[in-house]
Parts: structure tokens; C-alpha cells; sequence
């Protein structure tokens, strides 16, 4: 359901929709730039924010049409924190301004950066270099003064980016007093790599080995996640056992992403050898996917309408020796630290964040089911046949590190019976859809007939076309709820792509997180949160 | 004091130097296995047979790196650091019997530098100077991650040579001497130290791993957060020596344990040395296998650990050894 | 033969270590030369017999007074140079080499003059604590537990001095403050 509203009036009905009528989450806020698009918008620059409700269920978009990007809207920083790096995005790529927003400055590119990229007039071969670190103070000036603190007292320290336990290259600031830490600010984009301005001149299928390197722990859950949006936007779904196959590998890409993240945060505690136990069957893993798509990590395995080839022969025996092995890494892993006493207080009421503030931030998935709010996309909005797996819901209590890694271990539990269960029911059929103007004729039909090639040769160099129409989707993927809004102009390259990236909004939190705790305990916290670079900075 | 005793001085002083840089070299290729196999890989398998070779490999590694001096540190200390490390951990080996005394062509062999009348305490005393290596390396680097390590290792070490020292009063007033060789002949007599004063061996234990900074006690280098610690501006052989203290450190401890809780080498017989030697091997494999198998705890839970229960630990030991010996 | 090197070995080493802790511009150096001088004096208590001496030096001096020193030190920075200042050289020469001369009077002149006799002869067959640990508990019972309940009045006043919210007192607040006091630190 889209709202169009005129600026004024935005900070207002945010607000109404906040408290009135309980939209609690803040999806996404997506820039667009009309300049080039043929069906003319009635100003250059336009905002859409989503919305989803206390319910989970339902969501709301609210469109606005910016007459001068210059002055711009008003910010709801006040109202969503996590609006405020959203809306610094905004900024960045696009140039809008929004009044009164806390610290208004660029988040994905560097600070020496000349220009907004994502501006359709914006040249693309032109590089910029950055020749100094911005140095945010002026991020944690602020933050001192609000505590009254002297920093002459404090050491400040940089945690990042290139340090052993920052996943990813990720710069935090923070100010130390001894081990204690007061305060901090998150520097990010470091790997931003333009995704979104390069969806926009490729075609949705050529799009899809890109969405690989978003989430890379999970890469075939982020190619889903891309083509569903697309699938509902063409208004087509898979025959059931596509499906199927759809659910088997997603719940395998989840279970790898769970060992990734907690080996790595299991080794930041200097417990080595989980590390192995869980790597172990981590790299079978990637043996049975790399036998079923092609590649180990960056899989491509999907496609719009369909799935690029069929299971194997032989792969429930394959599959079910990674299950087991996945089974026996992950009870070896839990039975050396379930029940140590070093565990416990290292992760026990560290990282504390309340079901309140995770919600205004935006956290979704295993991390905000740790605070104890019980939402996952599975559950409350169905697809793809989850509705007839019998599975349960993890939720923790406190939403500290324990219970972060915690919510991981058993969701790993929860998909291997969701893949049990696949296995037994995956039905026999097409795993495409036969609609020829979307999926790719067979290569005998390219090779022998002249319908067969001129299909190939108009897929291939224009695409699948999708009809006009702007579209939101949200997927459960292992970090938490990845989106894709895409907007379409009718030809086969997307108009705009934007990906609601899970881990941009846990990182926003994160120097609220470790405020008041030790430096271990914020290279836990920030292990225990699943930061993927590769999403958050794109 | 005449030449032959200079001489056996000199000759034993090299011996040791010898075999306890090779042992530490050789207690990583340990470690490095015994860690492989029980995380269910195979370790260095490629340089030499069982990659026993790797030991040598990384030991020129170390020699032929560039030694990198940063700019801004303070030159002499930076260089000095190190040596402290590997020095006060093989000081520390003059006063410990590497085996009982044996005789060989006639010619009496007291395998011990020094056997001064006070052993332990100076074998916990130049324990005590192993600190200054971590700490002068740490100011000296103008590294803020060094500068936290210093301070941890500062507070650590302090702490916990408190700990060593109070734990070991209590057998030191049953053995009624400090030198480990009375220590020795105390438990031939009278059954090990072990049985008699289970909780103090446990507290020097725990203390050992403290003051050899491992897993779980390993936060002074700790990789995870304060990338290496004191060492992080260190490159090459430098950085080699700090690795050679912490090793030999292990060991020495390892067979001060073994000395002076768990009966020594006995009565002095071929079977005692070598009941001696499978002790310390026992020990330093019991640091390894803690290390595969715990995290670490964070530096404000060692200070409540060290302060509030073992320390209390310690005091009531002695008050009740006291009562007893008494009556 | 070897007592006299060694004592010349280590005396000229002590001199040195202890001249650049005076003298040096960088405090790092003056606390290194600082804790290798006390090592170094340890080494004339092994010369003269008195291990016990020599060990206690090495554990008080260098393992725990150079490390407060060392802890104290972490509060500035540590390479930078310390500029003093120096009004009159003459004078501060002066004064020290007559401060160090009449100080070894006062130490030769009964040696010299051979006025002094051991009270305690040095009992035969038992080690240096031992005999150490028969006059400490004998004559001297009274000044070693003074001296020790004054180490402990030392560590409790650095406790209370240095401490965190050590000004507040909960004995001598009101009850309910207190209990606020106490709940917040149990929340904390």
C-alpha cells in the first residue's frame, strides 16, 4: 500500500503511524532520481520509506516527491533511530538534505568524495581519492559533551579497520578510560563497491552473481531474495518443486552463515578449537554446493522464474552426510561450552540491547529474536510452503551476546529439520517456469532452431522485461530481514535497486551497544551480531 | 673456588641455554600438533617428516625478517625488551635440578647452576623481573594497543606473583627450607607435597597459567583485542625472543611444579629422572590441552579471580597448615 | 680472587646504572637504569653471603617498588624527553658530592676504627632465613609487627585515597540511601 504525501507533512504522519497505529519498525528509506525515467515523475528526486507493523504483518510505504532536494524534509532521526544513517545514505548518494538530522555527513563513500553517485547525471568513470581519515571527532565530540567528559583523560582508540577481530573492515572510534569504553562512533564503507549504481545498467539476470557478494557467508539466500522481488513483480511463481529446492538450499545457506558467525565469535573468545568443529562441516558444505551449482561461495544459483539447473543425482546422500556432519560439529561445539563457566560470563549481560531499542533501530532476525521479540518473516508473513514445515521459533530473553549466539546454535537445529522435512516431500516436476519470454530455452532448442536463438538472443542482450511498477520485498535471510526494492520502467534493466541490507542497521547500534562495557566485551558484541561487510556496505 | 668448578659452571650454564632454546622451538612444533589433533586436523605435515622441520623453518623465518624499528619509539628500550623476556626466563633456570646428581667416569654431576640456600624464592623472584619485558616493550612502542597490553600485563603479573607466593608458605613451612633440592628429598621422605597440600598446588597451578600468560588467562597478547599486545611493533628475531621467554617459561614452571609438589626426581635413580622428566612433559601437555579447550576470561574477571577467591584461598591454606603443624 | 671482580664488575655497573638514571632526559631510560641498578646491587648481597638479602632485593625492589614506579609512568607519555629545570649546577654539584662524603664518613669511621661487634654471633649450621627467622622473632618481634600492621594501615589508606566513590560512606548515611546506593550498584 503506497501513501503519497507532500514534505510537510511526512514528520507528522510518521509520527501517527508510530504511535497511533503502531508501526514500530523502520524498513527503509529509498532515494530515487527520475531524471532519465520515461514515464516523468512530477519532481526530479522522490523519497519512499516502508514501514512494517507491531503485528509484523503488515507493511506501509509512504511516498514523497522532493521539489527542492536543497532544503529537503524533515529528518524522523527523533523518531527512528535508525533512520539516522538511512537517511545519511540518502544524502550521500543522492544529495537530499534533511533538516535538523543529528550529524548530516556521507556514510557509504569516502569524505574527500566530489558528487553524488546514484544522480543519473552523475559520470561514472570519474574517480575520487582519499587522501586523509576523517578523524570523527566531530562524532564523538558531541557524545563526550553530553557525558561531561575531559578528553585528556581518555585514551582514544581506534578499533579498526584492520584489526584481527573487526569482521570485515569496519573502523569504530571509541574513547577509553582504562579498559571501559565511554563512548564510540562507527565509521563503515570500506567495501562499499557500488552495487546499486551497477544494477542499473545490467539486466536482472546479470544482476544475480552481484547479489552473490552482498551477504557472501549466505550467497544463495541473497540471489532468492532478488528474484523473488522480481517473481512478484512479474506476478509468476515456481512450480512447487523449484520451491523446494528454493527452501533446501536457503536453509543450507543459513545453516553455513550460523557456523560462520559463531566460530569467529567463539574464536574472538580464544576458543580455538569450536572454531574447527564448526568449520569442518562448514567446508563440506561447500563441497555438496559446489557439486550442485558450480561454485563454492559465490553460487549464482538462481535465476528470474527459476532455478539455473536440477538437483543432481545422488544429492540426498550427500546431502544428508553434510546434515550429519553439520549435527555432530555443532553438539561437539555446544557440549565443550554450553556448560563452561568462562563462557557464561564472557557473553552473559554483555552487549545488552532491549527489545525497545531494537526495534526502533530496525534489527530483524536472529538478533532481534535474542532481545525476545518473536519475528521471523517465516512465521509471519508464509512463503514458499514454511507454513506446512514443522519448525520452531528461536527466541531468546535478554539480548546480550549469549543469547545472540545462542538463538544461532538452535536456529541451526530448526534448519536441519526444515531440510528433513524437504527432502521427503520434494515433489517431481519443472523446477522453472515455462514462460519463454522470461526463462532461457534449453541449449538443444538454441542450437537446432531459429526460435530457440533469436529467444536466447533477445533474453540475453535485453533481458527479462518487467512491467512498470515500484516493489518492496522482504526475505528472511540468516542475518535478518534482506529487502530489495526495485523500480522498474518496463525494459529489461532495473530502474533502481535498493537493498535493505540487515546488517547496515545492526551497525548503527553498535556504539550504543558497547557503551559501559570493556573492550572484550565489545569485540564479542560486535562477533555476536553478524556484521557482513559485504551488505552493509554494498 | 677453583677453575673446575668455573669451568663445570660455564659448561652447564651452555647446556642449558642450548637445550631450552631448542625445547622452546620444539614445544611450538608440540603445540602446534597436539592442537592440530585434537581440533581434527593435521598440522604442519609439509617441512620435513611430520613437518618436524617446521621448527627450523620458521626459526631462519625469524632470523632473516627485516628488523623494523619503528619511528617515535624509544630506541634502546625497544631493543632491550625482549632480552629482558628471554633472559630473566632462563635466570630463572639456575636454581631449578634438571635431574638428580649422577655420577659419570667417576666424576660427580650436579645438574644444577646454583644451589643456593634459597632456591624457590629466587626462581620466584626473577620470575617477578619477567614482567619488565612486556612492560618496557610496551611503553617503548608508541602503540596505543601496546600501552593497554603494558598495563594488563602490569597488573597481572603483580597480582598473581602474590598468589604464587602466598600459595607456596604453606609446604614451605612443612619442607622447612627454600632449596628445591630439600624440597625433593622432603617428599621422598614424607610422600608428596601433592597429597598433603592439594590446595596449594592448585592455586600455584592456576597461578602458573597466569603468570605464563595462557589460555585462559591469555590477555596480556591477546590477538582478539589488542592485536599482539606489547609485541605489535616487533618483527623478526625480536619478536622471536618474547616467544622463546614465553616458552622456556612453561617449561621452568613445569618443572617447578613437578619439584616441588609432585615428588621431584625421588630417590635419584634412572627411573626417578625419568619419572621427573614425564612429569614436566605431563604439565606442559596440560597447558596445551587447556588451551584447545577454554576461552579466555577478560582482564576484570582475572583481577575478581585473583583477588577475591584465590587470595583468601591462600591465606586460610597457611592459617590452617599452621594450626596444624602446631598441634 | 673472584669475590674482587666480581664486586668491581658490579660495583662499576651499579654506578653506571644509577649515574644515568640521574642524569638521562628520557624517563623511560631513568626507570630501566633505575630497576637494573637495584638488580645489580642485589648481586653485593650474593657476594657477601646473605642470599636471603639478595632474593628480598630482587623481589621488593625491582618486582614490586619499580613496578609501582613503572604503573605510574603509563599516566604520561612515555616518549617524550623531560625537560628539568636547572637554575644552578654548581650548586646541586656542590651540595651532592658533600652530602655523598660525609655520608661515608659516618659509615667508615667505625669500621675504620674498629668500635664495632656483632650483638648476635652468626649461629653455625643453619641456613641465612633461618637465622634471619631467629632474630626477627626474638629481638626484633615488636618493630616486625609494627612494621607490618603500618603496611597495612598504607594499603588500606591507598585503598580509601585512590578509590573510586571512596568519599561516600554507607555506614554513616541513612538507611534508605544507603539501600539506593546498594541497589544501584547491584543493577550496575
Amino acid at each position: 500500500m503506497i501513501k503519497m504525501l507532500l514534505e510537510e507533512e511526512l514528520f507528522k504522519e510518521v509520527k501517527f503511524l508510530r504511535d497511533e497505529k503502531k508501526f514500530l519498525i523502520l524498513l527503509d528509506i529509498v532515494g530515487v532520481d527520475y531524471l532519465t525515467n520515461p514515464s516523468k515523475n512530477s519532481s526530479r528526486f522522490a523519497l519512499i520509506y516502508h514501514f512494517r507493523h507491531e503485528n509484523f504483518k503488515d507493511t506501509i510505504t509512504l511516498k514523497l516527491n522532493i521539489t527542492d532536494e536543497k532544503e529537503g524534509v524533515e529528518s524522523i532521526t527523533s523518531l527512528f533511530k535508525g533512520a539516522n544513517w538511512l537517511e545519511r545514505e540518502v544524502y550521500d548518494q543522492y544529495g537530499i538534505n534533511f533538516k535538523n538530522h543529528p550529524l548530516l555527513k556521507r556514510v557509504l563513500n569516502h569524505n574527500e568524495f566530489i558528487g553524488h553517485p546514484l544522480r543519473k547525471d552523475y559520470e561514472i568513470t570519474k574517480g575520487h581519492y582519499c587522501t586523509q581519515t576523517q578523524d570523527m571527532m566531530d562524532e564523538l565530540k558531541p557524545l563526550l559533551n553530553e557525558r561531561e567528559l575531559d578528553m585528556d583523560n581518555l585514551t582514544i582508540l581506534n578499533l579498526g579497520p584492520s584489526h584481527p577481530a573487526s569482521h570485515g573492515t569496519i573502523r569504530t572510534l571509541v574513547a577509553l578510560d582504562g579498559e571501559k569504553i565511554l563512548c564510540g562512533a562507527s565509521e563503515i564503507g570500506y567495501l562499499h563497491r557500488g552495487f546499486e549504481k551497477s544494477c542499473e545498467n545490467h539486466t536482472y539476470n546479470q544482476i544475480v552473481p552481484y547479489t552473490d557478494r552482498l551477504n557472501y557467508c549466505s550467497a544463495i539466500m541473497n540471489n532468492i531474495a532478488f528474484v523473488k522481488t522480481v517473481e512478484d513483480m512479474l506476478d509468476i511463481t515456481l512450480p512447487d518443486r523449484g520451491v523446494f529446492i528454493r527452501v533446501i538450499v536457503s536453509e543450507l545457506s543459513r545453516i553455513i552463515d550460523h557456523l560462520v558467525c559463531l566460530a569467529a565469535a567463539l574464536l574472538d573468545m580464544g576458543a580455538q578449537t569450536n572454531y574447527w568443529y564448526l568449520f569442518n562441516p562448514r567446508g563440506e558444505a561447500y563441497d555438496f554446493l559446489s557439486k550442485l551449482t558450480g561454485a563454492r561461495l559465490t553460487n549464482s544459483y538462481m535465476r528470474v522464474g527459476g532455478i539455473t539447473h536440477d538437483l543432481y543425482d545422488g544429492w540426498e546422500t550427500d546431502l544428508n552426510d553434510v546434515i550429519k556432519s553439520v549435527q555432530k560439529g555443532v553438539d561437539e561445539s555446544l557440549l565443550m561450552i554450553e556448560h563452561n563457566r568462562i563462557f557464561h560470563d564472557r557473553t552473559q549481560d554483555v552487549g545488552v540491547i532491549s527489545a525497545d531499542d531494537a526495534l526502533n533501530f530496525g534489527f530483524s532476525g536472529p538478533n532481534l529474536r535474542a532481545c525476545g521479540v518473536s519475528h521471523d518473516l517465516r512465521f509471519d508473513t508464509p512463503y514458499d510452503y514454511y507454513d506446512t514445515f514443522d519448525f520452531n521459533l528461536v527466541v531468546g530473553s535478554h539480548g546480550d551476546v549469549y543469547d545472540r549466539l545462542m538463538v544461532r546454535f538452535e536456529e541451526i537445529k530448526e534448519s536441519i529439520k526444515i531440510i528433513n522435512q524437504a527432502k521427503k516431500s520434494i515433489p517431481d516436476g519443472p523446477i522453472s517456469v515455462s514462460d519463454h519470454s522470461i526463462i532461457l530455452p534449453t541449449k538443444k532448442n538454441v542450437y537446432s532452431s531459429i526460435e530457440g536463438v533469436m529467444n536466447q538472443f533477445k533474453l540475453v542482450t535485453e533481458g527479462v522485461k518487467v512491467p512498470k511498477g515500484e516493489h518492496y520485498k522482504g526475505f528472511e535471510a540468516a542475518n535478518g530481514e534482506l529487502g530489495f526494492s526495485i523500480i522498474s520502467d518496463g525494459s529489461g534493466t532495473p530502474y533502481r535497486v535498493k537493498v535493505r541490507a540487515p546488517s547496515f542497521l545492526h551497525m548503527q547500534a553498535y556504539p550504543k551497544i558497547i557503551e559501559s562495557y570493556q573492550i572484550g566485551d565489545a569485540i564479542m558484541a560486535l562477533s555476536s551480531m553478524n556484521i557482513i561487510a559485504g551488505e552493509m556496505d554494498r | 673456588m677453583d677453575t673446575a668448578f668455573i669451568i663445570e659452571t660455564i659448561v652447564k650454564i651452555v647446556v642449558i641455554l642450548l637445550i631450552f632454546s631448542a625445547l622452546a622451538g620444539i614445544g611450538t612444533y608440540f603445540e602446534r600438533k597436539i592442537l592440530a589433533f585434537m581440533q581434527r586436523r593435521l598440522g604442519p605435515m609439509y617441512v620435513g617428516p611430520f613437518g618436524l622441520l617446521q621448527v627450523a623453518a620458521d626459526g631462519v623465518k625469524l632470523f632473516t625478517k627485516e628488523d623494523i624499528i619503528p619511528t617515535g619509539v624509544v630506541a634502546k628500550i625497544f631493543k632491550i625488551a625482549p632480552v629482558i623476556t628471554a633472559a630473566t626466563a632462563f635466570m630463572a633456570a639456575a636454581a631449578i635440578p634438571f635431574l638428580p646428581t649422577f655420577t659419570v667416569f667417576g666424576y660427580t654431576v650436579h645438574p644444577i647452576v646454583a644451589d643456593i640456600n634459597v632456591g624457590v624464592l629466587y626462581v620466584l623472584g626473577v620470575m617477578a623481573i619477567g614482567l619488565y619485558g612486556p612492560l618496557l616493550g610496551g611503553l617503548a612502542s608508541a602503540n596505543k594497543f601496546a600501552l593497554i597490553s603494558t598495563a594488563r600485563a602490569a597488573s597481572v603479573f603483580i597480582s598473581y606473583e602474590v598468589i604464587t607466593g602466598l600459595s607456596l608458605l604453606a609446604p614451605l613451612m612443612m619442607v622447612g627450607s627454600f632449596s628445591l633440592i630439600d624440597f625433593n628429598n622432603y617428599q621422598v621422605d614424607n610422600g608428596w607435597l601433592l597429597f598433603s597440600q592439594p590446595l596449594a598446588f592448585i592455586l600455584f597451578w592456576i597461578a602458573a597459567f597466569a603468570e605464563t600468560g595462557r589460555t585462559p588467562f591469555h590477555l596480556v597478547a591477546n590477538d582478539h583485542e589488542l592485536i599482539d599486545g606489547f609485541g605489535t611493533e616487533y618483527s623478526g628475531m625480536r619478536w622471536g625472543l618474547f616467544f622463546i621467554g614465553e616458552y622456556a617459561n612453561m617449561f621452568f614452571i613445569s618443572f617447578v611444579m613437578a619439584l616441588l609438589f609432585c615428588g621431584g626426581f625421588g630417590d635419584g635413580s634412572v627411573a626417578g629422572a625419568l619419572a621427573l622428566l614425564g612429569k614436566v612433559a605431563f604439565f606442559f601437555f596440560v597447558f596445551l590441552w587447556v588451551r584447545a579447550a577454554w576461552p579466555d576470561i577478560r582482564p576484570d574477571q582475572l583481577m575478581w579471580l585473583c583477588w577475591k577467591v584465590l587470595m583468601p584461598l591462600a591465606v586460610i591454606n597457611i592459617v590452617i597448615t599452621g594450626f596444624v603443624m602446631m598441634f | 680472587m673472584f669475590e674482587a671482580v666480581a664486586f668491581y664488575l658490579f660495583a662499576f655497573l651499579t654506578i653506571t646504572m644509577f649515574y644515568i638514571t640521574v642524569t638521562t632526559q628520557q624517563a623511560l631510560y631513568a626507570l630501566t637504569a633505575l630497576a637494573a641498578g637495584m638488580i645489580f646491587i642485589s648481586a653485593f648481597f650474593f657476594i657477601l653471603g646473605a642470599d636471603f638479602l639478595g632474593v628480598v632485593q630482587i623481589i621488593v625492589y625491582t618486582g614490586a617498588v619499580m613496578a609501582l614506579y613503572a604503573f605510574g609512568m603509563m599516566f604520561f607519555d612515555t616518549t617524550r624527553d623531560v625537560v628539568e629545570k636547572r637554575t644552578s649546577p654548581q650548586m646541586i654539584f656542590g651540595m651532592s658530592t658533600l652530602a655523598a662524603i660525609l655520608v661515608v664518613a659516618i659509615f667508615v669511621a667505625p669500621i675504620v676504627s674498629d668500635n664495632i661487634t656483632a650483638f648476635y654471633p652468626v649461629v653455625e649450621g643453619v641456613g641465612n632465613s633461618q637465622q634471619i627467622g631467629l632474630v626477627l622473632f626474638t629481638k626484633y618481634l615488636v618493630p616486625f609487627e609494627v612494621a607490618a600492621i603500618m603496611l597495612l594501615v598504607a594499603m588500606v589508606a591507598g585503598i580509601v585515597l585512590a578509590g573510586k566513590k571512596m568519599d561516600r560512606s554507607l555506614t554513616l548515611m541513612d538507611c534508605d540511601d544507603a539501600e539506593t546506593i546498594l541497589q544501584e550498584n547491584k543493577e550496575s
